[in-house]
């Protein structure tokens, strides 16, 4: 089993010994010597420090060293928490010319073996600094660095502002012209303080450069009697431990400086409820409190494997490799507080629009369009009775031609029966007040109504007020109504009996009596059809106003998106649409409407119109469709205030990830098949790694993936490689700087994922050595 | 504005229509026709007008048929009178 990331340790890598003496003031380093090396390992155990490196001034011993792995290889040694030591040294380096000089500590990679300490000593001693004001140029120092032959971690002194040059201090910034560049260029892995303040300043400093360069923290410490303060005299009481969450290696610091926003500042996994791992065969394969990646080729059984740990392993070629491997899950979790995303459920939900559905739920609101509709309906309708009206005053002076009268002497003598009329009159009407009654009784209904609703309790005076004056106003107009009525009921039997009268006028008529009559009738309609031109011709069209500009917009508010279902019609003005939907081209608006006189010409302006017969119809139909496309809804999502989120399957898959790992619901462990599906490698590094980094101290995440990135930058706490032979399944585990004689996972997803090894040489290239 | 619709047979029989003295129409004595759109004409209604019918013959000649157009232009006027221009509003308010 390999090693994995579970935990935060803290680190010091700035010690001195006895070897600094050439440099120190008298007797401040003389009891920090092999003999007393318990002295040093105790006050490092009782202040948990796991991994530490004594780092002399431009001197190595290699025999301090060797004495400390001999106790720590012991299996019982009385410092359980010191895990490791590196070698390093603290160089006097003058940069570039000019300048001052600053402290390099250096750590070497000697993977504790005692040539590669001896190496050091053997290389440093090519120039060997015996002046204790003196100091390496950098070419010296490289020289020295080639000699040795080891990898390396510099480690730059930096005890003020960045911008700060004025020298004294052995920081950096007193040593480099450009200090920027130097950071930039990788040739400084870190930077050292040692006040808390200074921490603060570099931080500020570093922003501005874009880079994340990790700062350390170095006790400094050369009495170790007083650990972790300098000496007697000089105790800085604010120093505090550099923690990371690395292995206590070379490599694990080599880790740490090539991701500091993922191995510095974590904080230690509480999420109480995790899979605590598999078992393959005898095999224990641990899952850790953090990030999961398993790996492997197309085939080797790490789909059924996540479906084992989820439990879902209802196909007979999942059962049959969990039976042959006798694979077992070690878990104790709640199913309900597991969420898995099987490969092709996002692709699947994507196109059943469901993609953002909390259950049966959409997430995006209802929207209602009644009110949009009945503002156009009214327009539409004011429009047409309009143009209706238009036509009937012009048909009204048309008819006027068609009417004349001409004297004629025998039909001016008197009849003797009684003529009536104006009988046409007296047939059925419409009730003017028809409408105004439905809808102030509609209104009544629902003002009553809200009486009776909770939420309105605190209005309830209002109300009342508000259902009195409509009842007032209901109570007239049904008194108006009702007379209409009334009056309509007794036209009608008076019509009824006066054409009785007139059948039997006509029966006792004589054929001059009727050619009178016929006559007379025709005078009447040259009066009437000249009063009724000239009503016409003063009766005023009021055209309708302009529908206002309605909001048509949901908006839901959830874990930081927007889910917005927004209609056509939202905030800007229909009237154009309307208009192309309605009319032909040349009737685009009123002032054209208005110039309608005819049903040929009227049916000619309607859309899709081709006869009078037509008309109502065609106006229902293209109403229809116009507001049909307006009240059509687009439904997207803003991720945040501003940032509305794509269409596309990638850009939805992103979304869905920060959706649903950032919920505040209480779940515990993310299992997912190949997050990476759809999602182009620009966002995995940008937004799919920082979502998953976000709760990765916090939940506990497995998946599946055969994207280097989401194992390499994501820098995963335990990489589960499974391999297949027929069946016969295999597997090893541990950390990215993990290796041991068997394993080595860096070397494993080099060797096994598709740009594995570019996604590695890319991290490392900021520190400036090719894998 | 006060309008005076004044008929006038004259002594040819033929006869004249003046609206506020001015010569409108004439209908001549071979063909005693009018036709409604020359009534509305004559009539020229502007929202405020108000009229008034006359007539004079002072030849004495056809006076049946000055009777008849004179009752004829009166419905007319005083059904056009009757107009409540309020009452007309709108068609589609």
């Amino acid at each position: 089993m390999g090693e994995v990331l579970n935990t935060v340790i803290k680190f010091d890598l700035h010690i001195h010994s006895k070897a600094s003496e050439y440099k120190e003031s008298a007797g401040i380093v003389d009891q920090s010597t092999k003999e007393n090396i318990g002295v040093l390992l105790s006050q490092l155990n009782q202040h948990n420090v796991a991994l530490f490196s004594i780092t002399d001034h431009n001197r190595f011993d290699p025999e301090l060293y060797i004495e400390i792995n001999t106790i720590l290889a012991q299996k019982s040694h009385p410092y359980p928490n010191v895990k490791a030591v590196l070698a390093g040294i603290e160089f006097d380096v003058r940069l570039d010319e000019g300048m001052e000089k600053c402290h390099i500590i250096t750590i070497f990679d000697t993977k504790n073996e005692t040539d590669k300490l001896r190496q050091i000593k053997t290389g440093l001693r090519t120039n060997l600094l015996t002046d204790i004001q003196g100091a390496y140029t950098r070419k010296e120092f490289e020289d020295i660095l080639k000699a040795i032959g080891l990898n390396t971690i510099l480690i730059a002194s930096q005890r003020k502002d960045i911008h700060n040059q004025s020298g004294k201090h052995n920081s950096l910034s007193d040593s480099a012209v450009d200090v920027e560049q130097i950071i930039r260029l990788g040739y400084i892995n870190a930077l050292e303080f040692q006040k808390p303040k200074v921490e603060g300043i570099l931080l500020n400093n570093l922003k501005e450069f874009l880079l994340p360069v990790p700062l350390f923290s170095g006790s400094d410490c050369h009495d170790w009697t007083c650990y972790p303060y300098h000496d007697q005299q000089n105790q800085n009481k604010e120093f505090h431990h550099s923690k990371a969450k690395i292995l206590p290696t070379f490599k694990g610091l080599l880790m740490a400086v090539t991701s500091p926003e993922t191995r510095f500042n974590r904080s230690e996994n509480n999420n109480p409820s995790v899979i605590d791992g598999f078992v393959l065969k005898d095999q224990k394969l641990p899952l850790i409190n953090g990030i999961n990646a398993i790996i492997g080729e197309n085939g080797s059984g790490k789909t059924t494997l996540l479906k084992l740990i989820n439990g879902k392993m209802s196909e007979a070629h999942v059962k049959k490799l969990v039976r042959d491997n006798v694979l077992k899950v070690d878990s104790s979790v709640d199913p309900q507080k597991v969420r898995y995303i099987e490969q092709g459920q996002i692709i699947k939900k994507f196109n059943e629009r469901t993609l953002f559905a909390a259950g049966d739920e959409s997430n995006f609101k209802e929207l209602d369009s009644t009110p949009f509709r009945e503002a156009y309906s009214t327009y539409s309708d004011a429009l047409k009775k309009g143009i209706e009206a238009l036509i009937k005053k012009q048909e009204t002076l048309n008819s006027l031609s068609k009417r004349s009268i001409t004297f004629e002497e025998g039909m001016i003598v008197k009849n003797y029966y009684v003529d009536i009329t104006g009988n046409g009159n007296f047939e059925s009407m419409d009730n003017p007040h028809e409408s105004a009654r439905k809808d102030i009784k509609s209104l009544l209904k629902k003002v009553k109504s809200l009486l009776g609703n909770d939420y309105f309790k605190s209005y309830k005076n209002q109300l009342e007020q508000v259902v009195k004056e409509l009842s007032s106003i209901n109570d007239d107009i049904e008194r108006k109504w009702r007379m209409v009525n009334y009056e309509a009921n007794v036209k009608n039997i008076m019509h009824g009996c006066i054409n009785d009268y007139l059948r039997k006028v006509k029966e006792n008529s004589s054929a001059k009596d009727r050619e009178i009559k016929e006559y007379n009738k025709k005078k009447r309609q040259v009066i009437d059809s000249v009063v009724t031109a000239i009503k016409a011709s003063v009766e005023e069209i009021a055209w309708p106003d302009v529908p206002p500009i309605l909001e048509g917009v949901t908006k839901n508010p959830k874990q930081g998106f927007y889910f917005n279902r927004e209609t056509t019609y939202n905030g800007i003005s229909m009237l154009d649409s309307f208009f192309s939907k309605m009319f032909v081209k040349e009737y685009k608006n009123v002032e054209k409407l208005q110039t309608i006189n005819s049903f040929d010409q009227y049916a000619h302006a309607l859309r899709n119109c081709t006869s009078t017969s037509d008309i109502n119809n065609k106006w229902t139909e293209n109403f229809e469709k116009f507001i049909s496309d307006a009240i059509k809804t687009n439904d997207y999502i803003m991720d945040g205030a501003d940032q509305q989120i794509g269409n596309t399957l990638g850009e939805m898959s992103l979304s869905y990830y920060k959706f649903f790992t950032q919920d505040d619901q209480d779940w515990r462990v993310l299992i997912v098949d190949q997050p990476e599906d759809n999602i182009s490698n620009n966002n995995i590094s940008q937004k799919l790694i920082v979502y998953f980094d976000v709760i990765r101290d916090e939940k506990q995440i497995i998946f599946v993936t055969h994207n280097p990135l989401l194992v390499v930058n994501l820098d995963v706490d335990n990489v589960i490689f499974i391999k297949n032979n027929n069946g016969d399944l295999s597997a090893s585990n541990g950390c990215l700087e993990y290796e041991d004689g068997q394993t080595d996972i860096l070397e494993i997803i080099a060797q096994n994922m598709d740009g594995g090894k570019e996604t590695i040489e890319k991290r490392l290239k900021v520190y400036g050595k090719n894998y | 504005m006060e309008k005076t619709i004044k008929l006038v047979m004259c002594e040819t029989k033929a006869l004249k229509i003046f609206v506020n003295d001015e010569e409108k129409y004439l209908i001549d004595a071979q063909n005693r026709n009018i036709s409604a759109d020359k009534i509305y004409e004559i009539i020229g209604f502007a929202i405020g007008d108000h009229y008034t019918v006359l007539s004079e013959n002072e030849s004495g000649v056809d006076n049946q048929v000055l009777e008849f157009f004179t009752g004829l232009l009166t419905d007319i006027a005083e059904k056009v009178n009757a107009i409540d221009v309020g009452d007309i509003g709108s068609t589609t308010a």
